[in-house]
């Protein structure tokens, strides 16, 4: 039988989650990853890939991944077809639309110029508001754009709140919950699926 | 081997799988179809309510008229059919035809194969066809499953719902997230609902799991059903099926037995189908239907990595 392959988040969300799958008893051979992309835990028959968040729900999707650990804000913003298996409750964080205190979001027949990471997320959240908008996309610093007087607003997560306060912006708006979610492919969810059950009732406990 | 030597190699599994899979059509004497290649995109979406607008391919025709690419063959040869349909009627037909779908990369085709058994409502079709996908899909065993799930019974569980709620709950259930689900169900009691699920294995554990629920009309209804597929097939037939109550698909005319097939090698679903007899309701009378599609080009693809 193939080992299981799991797609692992590099980063702050990596960090969380690798000391939960060692607790939890899913594997092993987690100890001294340092810059290794690929590690074999051939006493659990799993294959461990670690990958940029972006990219670990393409892997998944097309099947190169068997499960895969990311965040509800790239599933919310991709919006692929992956089974959504299990909330892991860690790396826990709200979309909320932030800028000025006292900025007016329903601007009515204005357009509101919104800078965003998330560009579809923002576009259907104001689509639900009935408030046009402009969206400029940026890949990061999204902070900065009501300083410069690049948008009115920004679309972004914030976890305590302490980046926004320390540029000066505030939540108007909260959107919605975001935390790490197990994700999978149709197929391999079909082949797998007692391992895969296995390793969310480990993660459980 | 040279790039044309492989591609002439690929060619000839391909015309050779074709051929050997049309001749078994005929053999049980179904009949083949074209399908027309352009469907007018009103009435598509109307037919079809879950599938995204996006992934269809849109043109505007000479009378200013939005028209698609056929997506799909069903609802095509069902319109055919249904404008010159006489009562006790009965087809057995199939397809090879190319279905287009917009993506990222552009528009993508894809090699159809369809079957379809239009005019008996017995249980005789659905086990003819399941055997047909036995026959066809049993060479990649054990890399191939199909999963038998019921629309008919998990659109009763789910009519007590309002019809947005109900789009988010099958939303959840064909991601398998179970924690929205719950959430969605949490103010019911039914516990086929509850355990949703759980509904999922191969038949005799899933008949022996719902020994245990509280008796209801639902329980009765789907334990009949799996209880005659397990009648009516042979011990291959059935080692290939799992059965899956939170078996959802992208068309909403299904509403009765539905199924998916998956090969392991592949990300995506090869195969899909059900009964669907609300489709054809569509065009004015209800007449049984029930057939099922793959994806030809991965079924060769699959062939030639054998």
């Amino acid at each position: 039988m193939n080992n299981l392959c799991i797609a692992l988040p590099t980063g702050r969300i990596g960090k969380q989650i690798i000391p939960l799958l060692q607790r939890s008893g899913v594997s092993n051979a987690l100890e001294n990853i340092s810059r290794k992309l690929e590690i074999k835990d051939e006493e659990s028959n799993l294959t461990f890939i670690f990958l940029k968040p972006s990219d670990i729900i393409t892997y998944v999707e097309k099947g190169v991944a068997d499960i895969g650990f990311v965040g509800k804000d790239s599933l919310l913003e991709e919006d692929k077809e992956v089974l959504e298996l299990y909330d892991l409750e860690i790396g826990k964080c709200k979309f909320v639309v932030a800028g000025y205190k006292d900025t007016q979001i329903s601007k009515k027949e204005e357009i509101l110029k919104v800078a965003t990471k998330y560009p579809k997320i923002a576009k259907e959240f104001f689509k639900s508001l009935k408030q046009s908008i402009e969206i400029i996309k940026l890949n990061g610093s999204v902070e900065i754009a009501p300083l410069v007087g690049l948008s009115d607003v920004i679309v972004d997560i914030t976890e305590t709140g302490t980046t926004l306060k320390e540029n000066g912006l505030e939540v108007l708006m909260e959107m919605s919950d975001i935390s790490t979610r197990l994700i999978s492919n149709k197929v391999s969810y079909q082949f797998y699926k007692t391992e895969i059950n296995k390793i969310i009732s480990d993660l459980k406990e | 081997m040279s790039k044309l030597r492989n591609e002439i190699e690929y060619i000839k599994v391909r015309n050779k799988v074709t051929l050997d899979i049309e001749n078994l059509m005929s053999n049980l004497d179904y009949i083949k179809v074209e399908p027309d290649y352009f469907e007018s995109y009103d009435w598509f979406l109307n037919a079809n309510t879950l599938i995204r607008p996006t992934s269809m391919v849109k043109f505007i025709n000479p009378k200013g008229e939005v028209q698609l690419l056929r997506p799909d063959i069903t609802t095509n040869i069902i319109k055919q059919l249904s404008s010159y349909w006489e009562s006790d009627s009965f087809y057995k037909l199939y397809y090879n035809a190319t279905t287009f779908r917009q993506s990222k990369e552009g528009i993508t085709q894809m090699r159809q194969f369809g079957i379809e058994q239009i005019g008996d409502s017995s249980f005789n079709s659905e086990v003819e066809l399941l055997q047909l996908i036995n026959t066809i899909f049993s060479r990649f065993s054990p890399n191939f499953i199909l999963s038998v799930g019921n629309q008919k019974v998990l659109d009763n569980l789910l009519s007590s719902f309002s019809k947005d709620k109900i789009t988010r709950i099958k939303k959840a259930i064909s991601k398998r997230d179970i924690t929205t689900y719950k959430e969605l169900v949490k103010d019911e009691q039914d516990e086929m609902l509850q355990r949703l699920f759980d509904l999922n294995g191969d038949i005799d554990s899933v008949i022996s799991l719902l020994k245990n629920f509280k008796e209801s009309k639902m329980i009765r209804e789907y334990s009949k059903f799996l209880l005659k597929l397990k009648g009516s097939l042979s011990e291959e037939e059935l080692s290939m099926i799992d059965t899956d109550l939170a078996l959802v698909s992208e068309y909403d005319y299904y509403c009765g037995i539905v199924f998916q097939g998956y090969l392991r090698s592949q990300s995506k679903p090869i195969l899909s189908g059900g009964r669907y007899d609300k489709l054809t309701g569509k065009f004015g009378k209800e007449i049984p239907a029930i057939g099922v599609s793959f994806d030809l080009t991965s079924y060769i693809k699959e062939v030639t990595n054998e």
